[in-house]
């Protein structure tokens, strides 16, 4: 049965079409003005063997239902499943944001041999399934004329290109960049960061540098030097500078990230009895709620988000603030093609809702609904290393889902007093009974175990 | 300095040298708009040679199994 649509507050800036949410349905119109292009997709049967691909997400025509959606302005009505978790670039990890820009890349070209283009080079336009990148976007796809020029060049730079050189270049994480500005990091302003010895290179040279230099000049003598009507690239022109930048992002990696993967397989050989107790318990809330979408705040490498896999939950996304331990995550969810998105969170202060309207881009809390959480090892960051009060602390992470497992490290525990051995103890109501009494309150206390005598597990349920 | 280096730096010299004439609107996307102009010839006399050497390399070696690079 089709309910109402309801706007994506995100959805507005491209006229050909709208993206509306209705019950576990996306809806997406095309609107009369572009109906024609999207025929001419439809009919060279692209979208189809894309999605059919799993590079695009998979679409069903469902224009005959457009009364009861109440979209029968539309032209044409396309229905899509749901992506577990809609993720933004200021999220992802290298690794994820590299395989995004390869993926765009990759469309383009395989576009361009149809006769298609992309109208623009958005990075939202990618999300992960998994952490496969997959182009959610249909009405981008246009028909290419010949030598028209790369109308997204600049935004592909400023979206995925930038924050890659930033990365490896100059070893700084993008993501409290991009986050502050949300349409990514202008050639301009990258180009007085790299010191001279790492221009010369071919891409940094041209989509940095000069770019900026010709951006500048004639941005100061505030007239235009070159029309988007008039100018002309060459096919070839144009095939040369996809495959060109394919090629040297391919070859991007950040330096302080080079060693990780070596020491994590090195390191992790073992299992401790407390590593499998912690296991057992996860497994069986898992297990007893069998959740479509779990989180995993505080995921680190992946660990448990794995094994609630393996207890059978449908797919996971895991939060860390360790940029080297959600590579070795992507590495792992990539390796095992895992239902396992591990994204870079900020708990005490995650993405902010965002954009126009403050709605554009969606805050964290709230973005999904799931159904269970883990959150191992990890309040004692916030409480003791935020200095969040333990009741806030507990509200936020039972806040986002019904069920769930805390680890509550004790006072006396080493990872607590290695926070603590900096500074002064000002955390009074920081004590495992008094977080089973705010917990008690909030949720009913399923079970609990101590792994060790300075760690305990809860199991909550407010459901 | 390699090859490319030097092209490149060529082709920087170029672009500032050759800046296009002065149009009555301002697009956001000007440099990239005069960059395209300029590096879309170099990128795929680029792309041509390499696909060509990659063709004369396959007339004298035999081909690698598929799937590996």
């Amino acid at each position: 049965m089709s309910q109402a649509a309801t706007l994506e507050a995100g959805s507005f800036r491209d006229p050909a079409g709208r993206v509306f949410s209705a019950g576990e349905q996306i809806l997406r119109t095309v609107a009369p003005v572009a109906a024609k292009q999207f025929a001419a997709a439809s009919e060279a049967g692209v979208m189809r063997r894309l999605a059919d691909a799993g590079r695009l997400v998979d679409f069903t025509d469902v224009t005959d239902q457009a009364a009861a959606y109440g979209l029968s302005d539309a032209e044409v009505v396309l229905s899509h499943p749901r992506i577990p978790f809609i993720s933004y670039p200021y999220e992802w990890s290298f690794s994820l944001h590299k395989a995004a820009a390869l993926a765009h890349l990759d469309l383009q070209l395989d576009l361009l041999k149809d006769g298609f283009a992309l109208s623009d080079a958005t990075a939202y336009n990618v999300q992960f399934e998994g952490v496969k990148p997959v182009f959610i976007d249909h009405l981008s796809i246009r028909p290419y004329q010949d030598g028209e020029i790369w109308a997204g060049h600049r935004q592909f730079c400023m979206q995925f290109l930038n924050p890659l050189l930033m990365w490896s270049l100059l070893d700084l994480q993008p993501s409290h960049w991009f986050r502050g500005s949300l349409e990514g990091i202008a050639p301009e302003d990258l180009a007085k960061l790299i010191p001279l010895k790492k221009r010369l290179n071919f891409t940094v040279l041209t989509h940095v540098i000069a770019q900026a230099a010709m951006q500048r000049r004639s941005v100061n003598k505030s007239q235009g030097s070159a029309s988007y009507r008039t100018a002309r690239l060459p096919r070839s022109g144009f095939e040369g500078m996809l495959d060109g930048l394919r090629r040297a992002i391919t070859k991007l990696e950040v330096p302080s990230h080079r060693t990780v993967w070596g020491d994590y397989a090195q390191n992790t050989s073992y299992s401790s009895p407390e590593m499998e107790a912690k296991h057992r318990f996860c497994a069986e809330m898992v297990s007893a709620v069998k959740p479509d979408l779990l989180y995993d705040i505080g995921c680190n490498s992946g660990d448990y988000s794995l094994g609630a896999l393996e207890a059978g939950a449908k797919s996971v996304v895991g939060f860390d603030f360790d940029q080297a331990a959600l590579e070795v995550a992507y590495r792992r969810a990539k390796k095992g093609n895992l239902p396992f998105l591990p994204l870079w969170l900020d708990a005490a202060n995650p993405s902010p809702s965002q954009g126009w309207g403050q709605a554009e881009r969606k805050g964290f809390a709230g973005r999904a609904k799931p159904d269970a959480l883990l959150a191992l090892a990890f309040i004692h960051h916030i409480a003791i290393g935020r200095n969040v009060p333990l009741d806030m602390a507990t509200d936020w992470i039972v806040g986002h889902a019904p069920v769930g497992v805390v680890e509550f490290p004790h006072k006396a525990d080493p990872m607590v007093q290695t926070l603590l051995s900096q500074r002064e103890d000002i955390f009074p109501d920081y004590d495992h009974q008094n977080f089973a009494k705010l917990l008690g309150e909030r949720a009913r206390i399923v079970k609990q175990v101590d792994v060790l005598p300075t760690r305990t597990l809860y199991w909550y349920d407010r459901s | 300095m390699n090859g490319k280096t030097v092209v490149s730096l060529v082709g920087t010299l170029a672009m500032l040298t050759v800046a296009a004439p002065a149009h009555a609107y301002l697009d956001p996307a000007t440099g990239s708009i005069i960059l395209q102009a300029v590096i879309g010839a170099i990128a795929g006399a680029t792309l041509f040679l390499r696909t060509s050497l990659f063709r004369i390399k396959a007339l004298f070696v035999r081909s690698k199994p598929s799937g590996e690079e």
